[in-house]
């Protein structure tokens, strides 16, 4: 193998004389060679993937479930399923996508597992309809300018978070990667193995639920 | 406000309606003809527009929302724990 070839040459941790570290070229355009380098067994090219994508892999774990602790023990496994899996990825698509799957599921396995014995009545806050199509509760109050307000205050996002963590874990995924990490939904939908229109249906009801969360807050109707 | 009456030839959609497209509108995503009919439909309900202006202002809240920097401590200490672990499987595959 080769990573045993590594260590007999050069000893557990000493890589110092591998030529990528001398590569001064931006990190994407190295990350084909650094992924080799994984696929050997070399550790200073983990050690660089990690340090280009921790921060990406530890927002998004730390987003969807909530609590430093845990996206602590998600980034851990995902990295050491990044060192062993790393042979099975053939750059079919971009290694950040691949990443992103792995981060998303680790994550989304950890919280279906919390959140096991939690009901949310998400329907509470959706839009209600009557018979012919038009809004129940009506007048649609406009409160968009109070928004503005309410975003200078720390209290908005406390609220947003405590909102999107009271979303399937699915849909959480969805809401995070888009609004937050600002993926397009084709990405999201290729890390998570969602359709597009999965992906665009999960979205809306997302976004239609912290608006009624929103609207809620601002003590108004969310329908 | 409900929908006024419209010409013939103009296709109608109900404020149920609306709320299902509205993303699509948002992102630019509806033909000419959709685009025009939703259009049509805010001329007239009030409800609408305060319901697009609302879901809007909803993502734009969302988004305003900027990252937190990881702190360098919590970097160090994964990196710690991956590389300790790290070590330990690689020598385990060296020792078999």
């Amino acid at each position: 193998m080769n990573n045993l070839n590594l260590i007999d040459e050069k000893g557990l941790n000493d890589f110092s004389t591998l030529p990528h570290l001398y590569d001064k070229r931006p990190y994407k355009e190295r990350e084909a060679s650094l992924i080799e380098g994984v696929k050997a067994g070399d550790h200073s090219s983990f050690n660089e993937i990690f340090e280009e994508n921790f921060p990406m892999v530890y927002r998004l774990a730390h987003k969807l479930l909530g609590n430093s602790s845990e996206a602590e023990d998600v980034v851990q496994e995902v990295f050491l399923l990044v060192y062993r899996k790393t042979i099975t990825f053939e750059g079919k698509s971009d290694f950040s996508t691949w990443l992103y799957r792995l981060t998303a599921n680790t994550a989304l396995s950890r919280l279906r597992e919390i959140k096991k014995y939690k009901k949310v009545f998400v329907d509470e806050y959706l839009p209600q309809f009557n018979n012919d199509g038009h809004h129940k509760v009506r007048p649609v109050a406009d409160w968009s300018l109070q928004v503005d307000k309410l975003v200078s205050d720390k209290q908005f996002s406390g609220l947003i978070h405590e909102a999107i963590d009271q979303l399937k874990p699915l849909d959480k995924a969805v809401i995070v990667m888009s609004d937050l990490e600002e993926m397009t939904n084709r990405e999201i939908g290729n890390a998570l193995g969602l359709s597009l229109q999965a992906v665009k249906s999960r979205l809306h009801r997302a976004r239609l639920f912290l608006r009624g969360k929103l609207a809620v807050h601002l003590g108004y109707s969310p329908t | 406000m409900g929908i006024k009456r419209s010409k013939k030839s103009e296709k109608v959609i109900t404020c149920k309606q609306v709320t299902q497209l509205i993303m699509d509108y948002i992102n630019n995503e509806l033909d000419a003809k959709a685009t025009k009919t939703f259009e049509l439909h805010l001329k007239d309900c009030n409800d609408c527009v305060a319901f697009l202006n609302t879901y809007k202002k909803t993502i734009g809240g969302v988004r305003s929302m900027k990252p937190e920097d990881v702190p360098q401590e919590i970097i160090e200490k994964v990196r710690h724990s991956i590389m300790k672990k790290l070590t330990i499987i690689t020598f385990i595959a060296y020792l078999c």
